[in-house]
């Protein structure tokens, strides 16, 4: 793998957030693999699986049903190797009924493949986040 | 000539029938002389004779043996006497000798039987066995068997006498008696009992000593004030698993049989009329110088011979008081009609029992010469009579005896008024006799006679049961001289009055239960109180022997028809309609006259009480209803359960739902006994299926109502395995025990429960159920502290139904999370829990639904610091649930909550508690009333309410929700650490801080760990230790901010500067002050706001702004906190103005005192101490 690969991957994920954080599901779809998968870290409450654009189409909108703002923002980003990005994130909300602000930190683990996001995987710690990824 | 019992011809000469072994001869009873055959008195005496010259003995007046029932439990004391050396003895006579000798032999023994009340139930080989109890009670049942046992030994003695001068053998006899339930019934065309009260007594027969009587436990228990035993080693015997116990007696204590022993320290309660009127009666009698006749009637064990007791010790202690004669009449035994009277006499003339005859007779002729004075000759010719009448010995004068007997008695009646009225003119009298409803009618008579006839100041009180009157009703009443007098039961308080002297240690609940089974009968509460001292609790509804014959004998001397009616009536329970009595109308029974027949005996009684099933009548007494339905055979009372169950479906129609838990009761009853009876199996499975659905129903009714231990009975029982429920039925039985398990506060049952549900709801693929159930689980072990499973639970209910159409139940389970996350301090995932299901009630229409996503949202806001936000989405929270009162019960804590440690608005959050608790009450559930109640003990050490505050927690630790891992655990411990603190006992409180921190740490309550937390701070400054409190300081504010908890973050802070101040860290200490304030200015939180300004002052030494703090806490009604910051603003004073400073010290250290932290106040005024600190608020 070539620094630039790595780059390549980061920049995909950079560019993932950015778009979900701006609401933007076209770029956030111009970005995922036809075979795409996303699941949530298992303490949230529902967590979810979704599974192709159509899939990350309807997670979007539920997601705009709930909260009225979200900011993603990552904090540290690690390259596992093989087309993986570790990136610890703090994710705050603001409850579109509640209106309040709320936020935790997240680790998730990114996997990318020919530059597009094939996987985004949550979890509650870094620590699962790598036995995660350790297990393929 | 011909047996009078059984009718066998027997042969001129023959004293006892060959066939049953009554007696047969024709002689008096009482004075032993021949009588004719057929006379109606005898010649001697005058007794009143029974038809066929035999005497109406006590014995057969009061319980003529009726027909028994064909079948019948009964309680019946069995004996089983043994001819020892029959062998040997059979080997040396010739067989047709050895077989006369063996049956005059046993026949006399059964003649002892007789005598006593018993039935002979059989003369087998060299032995016989004999009934008592059975087919007719008796009171004192087990007493008389034991009685006649000892008496065949007497009788054996004399029956070797004649054997040994006619055929030079004797024999020994071994006697076995054992107490306990049996079938009695026809086995064949024979009447007789069955059970292993009759194998045990003859395998006591077999181990018995020659010439001793054995007894197993419960005779020995019945009758041991009767005789004197002595302990055997416990008996092996064939066919037992267990060791026998077993007592030998060879005495009785007492001449006559059936006294019961006088137990002193009972109080005599509830009777104050009676015994002024006994008192009033004698006076008239003095002032009237004539008889008066009391009659005083009340049913076994009411009181009657207590009564006579103290109103022979009121009169004794009167000036000038009577003199007190007693006689008693036996039910059995004695064989003297005038048994009663005579005890008058001997005592009189001061007559031993163990005086020879002639000495006693002597001793009578002297008191009467001295009563009677004049001429000797007529004193004679009066003792005479007398003598006849007691059956004493007379010798004989060589006068004719009168030929008349009607004018023989009626001379013999007055010669004891003569020499009555003799002892009365020297010294008011007052005699009394007791069971007079077992008296002979001669002696009757001759009450009534001396009623009418003595000249002299003569009380003669009669102390009877109803019976008498049955007898003859004109008893006592419509003469100038006649009381009578009705000993009606005790009150419900007088007999609590009793017990309470009987059982001072015990609480209102065995109680209770005590004074509703007594009825008012003082015996029968002696006798249960005893029980209950002898056996505890359980004794309470288990009847004692002495009670159950007592109220045996009473239904054995019923028409059989009317015992039919009350056994049918049992089944039905202690209150019944005539409707439901229709099953005996159709088996021919005159419903009408036979309850107005037992009306008119006081059995049954109208019922006031009401009821959907069971107005109009009631059993006078439950005891004689669980008497009755104890008689029953267990396959009897299974199909009359079942037939009472069929009658009031019925008539219930569609209105069934009223009388589920009537019916539950008697279809459960029907199965229950039915399977024990062994009926046969189809129509087993008949009454279990009834009884299946109606505990079922009736539990759901109880749920529905929150009757929470009603409703684990009904479920409990459904699940029952004998019922065979289906395993569909069975796992939703389980489920609805579980939930109310849950609500009583049972949670690991209620866990198991539930996993079981689940498990049968997974294999049945019924998702929404599985969901139910995963839900409760979570809840449930979230409130368990096992938060892991909790929350894998709670995601796999909600994986189960979320990709399902919207429901209710993915909304619970979602607020179900949300409450999770919040207790363990995740802030976001709780609100993330909250807005799904908000969102989702807006799908379903449905916005009631979302109150506990609103409480969330009210919580979290609240530890943001954000007062007025919170407390709306709170209050919108209780609105959305009005009329719900589970919902409403949720939504008041957490209002309460919020009020409490949010706005600091005390008084708010006692209202709020207080509703909620209301609430709580009402529906029973454990659980929120421990947490309630211990909220309410942390409002009370706001205030400094100490008292208040023990006894709120400890009300929550009596309601047993209080389990060893629990939330509530933990709040408990923490406040047992703040009682400790206050109390100056500082390491047990450390220990308590450090036991509750480790529950609150495992379940991950964070709240209640960054509370344990900041209060373990004040009490190590308190120990000065201010490393140690910055240490757990430090651990509580990483917690708080983790979970958003800025208020509490702030008094944290506020703290820790002020313990870093003492310390001389003053940097830190500004630094921590400084973020404190500026904090405090972004939150709606009066604590915070106070604390900072407090520790802010602190850290600056400004006593000005640390009064501006004193009146902060002042305002807030927190006196401990502005009596510690009086002496911090002291502190603050010292060194400028050190008059004032003390005098600010001494204040506060007056009011530590009394607030009831002394520690503090020593520390305060002790002139170098270290001030205090921030108390644990």
């Amino acid at each position: 793998m070539t620094r630039e690969d790595v780059l390549g991957d980061a920049a995909v994920v950079r560019a993932w957030m950015d778009a979900s954080n701006a609401g933007d599901l076209d770029a956030m779809l111009a970005l995922i693999a036809p075979d795409f998968e996303m699941s949530e870290a298992a303490s949230l409450p529902g967590a979810v699986v979704v599974s192709g654009a159509d899939g990350l189409r309807r997670y979007v909108r539920g997601w705009e049903r709930n909260w009225s703002e979200a900011d993603w923002r990552a904090e540290e980003t690690t390259d596992l190797g093989e087309g993986r990005i570790l990136v610890m994130a703090t994710l705050a909300l603001r409850g579109l009924r509640s209106a309040i602000d709320v936020e935790r930190r997240f680790a998730y683990v990114f996997t990318i493949r020919d530059g597009r996001l094939l996987r985004q995987d949550g979890f509650d710690t870094r620590e699962q986040a790598l036995a995660a990824a350790r297990r393929g | 000539m011909s047996c009078g019992r059984c009718g066998e011809p027997a042969p001129d000469g023959a004293r006892f029938c060959s066939a049953c072994g009554a007696a047969l001869a024709a002689t008096c009873p009482s004075c032993g002389a021949e009588v004719e055959a057929g006379a109606r008195f005898c010649g001697a005496c005058g007794t009143a004779l029974a038809e066929g010259g035999m005497a109406e003995t006590a014995a057969s007046a009061p319980a003529t043996p009726r027909p028994a029932p064909a079948e019948e439990r009964r309680l019946v004391s069995v004996l089983f006497a043994d001819l020892s050396g029959w062998t040997a003895v059979s080997e040396r006579l010739d067989p047709e000798v050895a077989k006369r000798v063996s049956e005059t032999t046993l026949l006399r023994l059964g003649e002892e039987v007789d005598r006593h009340g018993g039935t002979v139930d059989k003369f087998a080989g060299d032995g016989l066995m004999a009934l008592f109890g059975a087919p007719v009670a008796h009171e004192d049942d087990a007493e008389r068997a034991v009685r006649a046992g000892l008496a065949m030994q007497a009788a054996m003695r004399e029956i070797n006498d004649d054997l040994t001068s006619a055929h030079d053998v004797s024999f020994a006899l071994r006697v076995g008696v054992n107490t306990g339930g049996v079938l009695a019934g026809a086995v064949g065309e024979r009447y007789t009992v069955t059970g292993d009260a009759v194998n045990t007594a003859a395998r006591l027969e077999s181990a018995c000593r020659p010439g001793a009587v054995t007894v197993g436990a419960r005779t020995r228990r019945a009758t041991a004030d009767a005789f004197d035993y002595r302990a055997l080693e416990p008996l092996t015997l064939k066919g037992k698993s267990e060791p026998v116990e077993a007592w030998e007696t060879t005495a009785a204590v007492g001449v006559l049989p059936g006294r019961r022993t006088m137990r002193a320290e009972t109080p005599l309660v509830g009777r104050e009329a009676e015994l002024e009127l006994v008192a009033d009666l004698q006076v008239r009698t003095v002032r009237e110088g004539g008889a008066h006749l009391l009659t005083v009637v009340g049913g076994a064990g009411v009181g009657k011979s207590r009564l006579l007791r103290e109103a022979a010790a009121l009169l004794a202690a009167a000036p000038g008081g009577p003199r007190l004669l007693e006689g008693r009449c036996p039910a059995y035994g004695s064989g003297v009609v005038y048994w009663a009277l005579g005890e008058v006499f001997r005592a009189d003339a001061e007559i031993r029992d163990d005086d020879p005859s002639d000495v006693a007779w002597d001793k009578l002729c002297r008191r009467l010469e001295d009563l009677l004075g004049g001429d000797p000759a007529l004193a004679d010719r009066r003792a005479a009579l007398v003598g006849r009448l007691l059956g004493m010995d007379v010798p004989d004068s060589g006068e004719p005896l009168e030929a008349d007997a009607e004018r023989a008695r009626d001379a013999a009646f007055a010669a004891v008024a003569a020499c009555l009225e003799a002892m009365a003119s020297r010294r008011p009298l007052v005699v009394a006799f007791e069971d007079v409803h077992w008296a002979d009618d001669g002696l009757l008579d001759l009450v009534e006679h001396l009623a009418r006839f003595v000249r002299a100041p003569l009380l003669v009180v009669c102390l009877s049961r109803d019976e008498l009157l049955e007898r003859r009703s004109g008893w006592g009443a419509g003469r100038r001289h006649g009381t009578l007098a009705f000993l009606d039961p005790l009150s419900a308080e007088e007999t609590r009055t009793l017990l309470a002297s009987l059982l001072p240690e015990h609480d209102g609940g065995s109680a209770a239960a005590l004074v509703e089974r007594a009825g008012g009968n003082a015996l029968f509460a002696e006798e249960m109180a005893r029980r209950v001292r002898d056996h505890g609790e359980g004794g309470v509804d288990e009847l004692p022997d002495t009670v159950q014959g007592v109220l045996a004998a009473r239904l054995d001397s019923l028409p059989p028809v009317e015992r039919r009616f009350l056994q049918h009536a049992a089944v039905i329970g202690r209150t019944f309609s005539e409707d439901e009595l229709a099953p005996l109308a159709a088996e021919g029974v005159d419903v009408p006259a036979t309850l107005a027949s037992l009306r008119e005996k006081d059995l049954v009684v109208p019922d006031g009480r009401g009821g959907p099933a069971a107005a109009g009548l009631a059993f006078r007494h439950v005891l004689i209803r669980d008497v009755a339905y104890a008689t029953l055979p267990m396959g009897v009372r299974a199909r009359k359960h079942f037939e009472v169950g069929e009658l009031l479906a019925r008539r219930a129609g569609d209105r069934e739902d009223e009388v589920v838990a009537l019916l539950a009761e008697h279809y459960g009853r029907a199965a229950s006994l039915g399977h024990e009876a062994g009926l046969p199996a189809g129509e087993v499975d008949r009454l279990s299926a009834r009884a299946l659905r109606f505990h079922e129903a009736a539990g759901d009714a109880a749920a529905e109502i929150y009757a929470n231990r009603e409703a684990l009975e009904r479920y409990r029982a459904a699940l029952d395995d004998r019922l065979a429920a289906d395993a569909p039925t069975r796992a939703r039985l389980i489920e609805k025990r579980a939930d109310v398990e849950a609500r009583v506060g049972s949670l690991e049952p209620a866990i198991a429960g539930w996993q079981t549900a689940l498990e049968a709801a997974e294999r049945d693929g019924a998702p929404e159920h599985s969901a139910r159930l995963l839900r409760k689980l979570g809840a449930g072990l979230g409130r368990e502290g096992r938060r892991a499973e909790a929350v894998d639970h709670l995601q796999r209910g909600i994986a189960a139904v979320k990709d399902a159409p919207p429901s209710l139940g993915l909304v619970l389970l979602y607020e179900e999370a949300a409450l999770l996350y919040l207790d363990t301090g995740d802030n976001m995932l709780a609100v993330y829990a909250a807005e799904k299901a908000l969102r989702l009630t807006e799908r379903l229409g449905e916005p009631r639904a979302a109150s506990r996503a609103h409480a969330v949202f009210g919580r979290v806001l609240g530890r943001m610091g954000d007062a007025d936000r919170a407390r709306e989405s709170l209050e919108r929270s209780v609105e959305l649930v009005h009329g719900d009162d589970a919902g409403t019960l949720a939504a008041l804590v957490a209002l309460a909550r919020h009020h409490e440690s949010v706005e600091a608005d005390y008084a708010a959050a006692g209202a709020a508690y207080a509703e909620a608790l209301a609430i709580a009450e009402r529906l029973g559930g454990v659980p929120d009333q421990v947490e309630i109640l211990l909220g309410l003990a942390q409002l009370a050490v706001v205030r400094a309410d100490w008292a208040e505050a023990a006894r709120r927690r400890e009300a929550g630790e009596r309601m047993g929700g209080t389990e060893a891992r629990s939330r509530r655990r933990a709040l408990t411990l923490g406040l047992e650490a703040v009682e400790a603190w206050r109390l100056g006992r500082l390491e047990e409180s450390e220990t308590r801080y450090a036991e509750a921190l480790d529950l609150a740490a495992e379940g991950g309550w964070t709240e209640i760990r960054a509370t344990l937390l900041h209060r373990l701070a004040v009490l190590r400054r308190d120990r000065d230790d201010p490393a140690g409190a910055v240490e757990v300081l430090g651990e509580a504010l990483e917690a708080c901010e983790r979970a958003g908890m800025t208020g509490r973050a702030v008094q944290l802070r506020a703290l820790r500067a002020e313990v870093l101040a003492r310390t001389g860290r003053t940097g830190d200490a500004d630094a921590d002050a400084a973020t404190a304030v500026e904090e405090a200015a972004r939150v709606a939180d009066p604590v915070a706001r106070i604390v900072a300004l407090e520790a802010s002052a602190v850290v600056a030494v400004d006593a000005t702004r640390l009064h501006e703090a004193v009146e902060g806490w002042r305002g807030l009604q927190r006196p401990l906190d502005a009596a510690r910051c009086e002496l911090l603003r002291a502190e603050a004073l010292a060194g400028s103005d050190q008059d004032a400073a003390g005098e600010i010290r001494a204040r506060a250290a007056e009011e530590l005192e009394r607030l009831g932290v002394a520690h503090l106040a020593e520390a305060a005024r002790a002139a170098d101490a270290p001030s205090a600190e921030r108390s644990p608020g």
